[in-house]
């Protein structure tokens, strides 16, 4: 994997999950020596972390899902 | 303090099944908040994923008592939401093919496939308005399933088996949602500047 285009598809579909070692090992070979695709790697994973800390903190309102929680359980009865 | 994702007790899918009302408040309780975020992150405002939410877990004690078991509580949750939502979406608006993101996502290359416009610096280190802004603006102008993909593996950390069964699709196509989803996003906040 040495052209920068399949590396940047592979990040972006999270192929480097699942493939082979020879090919991940191809991969972060390719992201040493290439300055662009280290970018683009680097702002992928930025954009899920950035997604988690965005969705994640502070949270959801306590008041917001004891409210709601009160209101699916009383369904039950 | 960053979230932690438990695994489910391997018997709470049985304790469901039997109408449990202990079982069924835990999932109320557990999931509550990552069913109504994952609404949120689908492009609901905040009235429309209270009731979206409110809806997936009617339906879910409603059906508890069918749970087959063959995945787990959490992905079967998700599975009902996913649907809601798209109940949700309908009529707002169609939902939009992808493929000027591929044709942008082309552009960037030269005809080797090696980079003819690099990618520039976006900053999303920063937790300010503006980067929140653009992440929601993105996400709730893809496809709904792309945004759906998007949130249960950055956001809920599903495993790519589960995100299939949730959304109904293959590997490939979880793939390729991704990746369109993750460049919309990234040429989003590479086109406002949002850049250290």
């Amino acid at each position: 994997m040495r052209i920068c285009k399949d590396v940047a598809t592979a990040l972006g579909q999270d192929d480097v999950r699942t493939v082979p070692w020879w090919r991940g090992l191809a991969l972060r070979l390719h992201l040493l020596m290439c300055p662009h695709c280290r970018r683009y790697a680097a702002q992928i994973r930025g954009i899920g972390t950035a997604a988690r800390r965005l969705f994640r903190e502070p949270g959801v309102d306590p008041q917001t899902l004891e409210r709601l929680q009160e209101t699916i359980l009383s369904r039950q009865d | 303090m960053p979230e932690v994702i438990t695994p489910e007790a391997p018997d709470l899918a049985a304790q469901v099944r039997a109408g449990d009302r202990r079982a069924i408040q835990t999932v109320v309780e557990t999931y509550l908040a990552q069913i109504l975020r994952a609404a949120h992150g689908a492009g609901l405002d905040p009235h429309q994923a209270e009731d979206v939410t409110q809806a997936t877990f009617t339906t879910f004690i409603e059906v508890a008592p069918r749970f087959e078991g063959r995945s787990s509580v959490r992905t079967w949750l998700f599975g009902i939401l996913y649907k809601k939502i798209a109940e949700a979406r309908r009529g707002r608006r169609r939902d939009r093919q992808m493929d000027e993101i591929d044709e942008a996502f082309e552009s960037r290359f030269d005809a080797r496939g090696g980079w003819s416009r690099p990618p520039q610096p976006v900053d999303t280190a920063l937790h300010h308005k503006e980067l929140e802004a653009e992440i929601f603006a993105c996400l709730d102008a893809a496809p709904l399933r792309q945004t759906l993909a998007f949130i249960l593996r950055e956001v809920e950390e599903l495993s790519t088996e589960d995100i299939c069964n949730v959304l109904g699709i293959t590997r490939t196509n979880l793939g390729v949602m991704l990746h369109r989803i993750r460049n919309r996003i990234r040429d989003c906040l590479e086109s406002k500047g949002v850049r250290r």
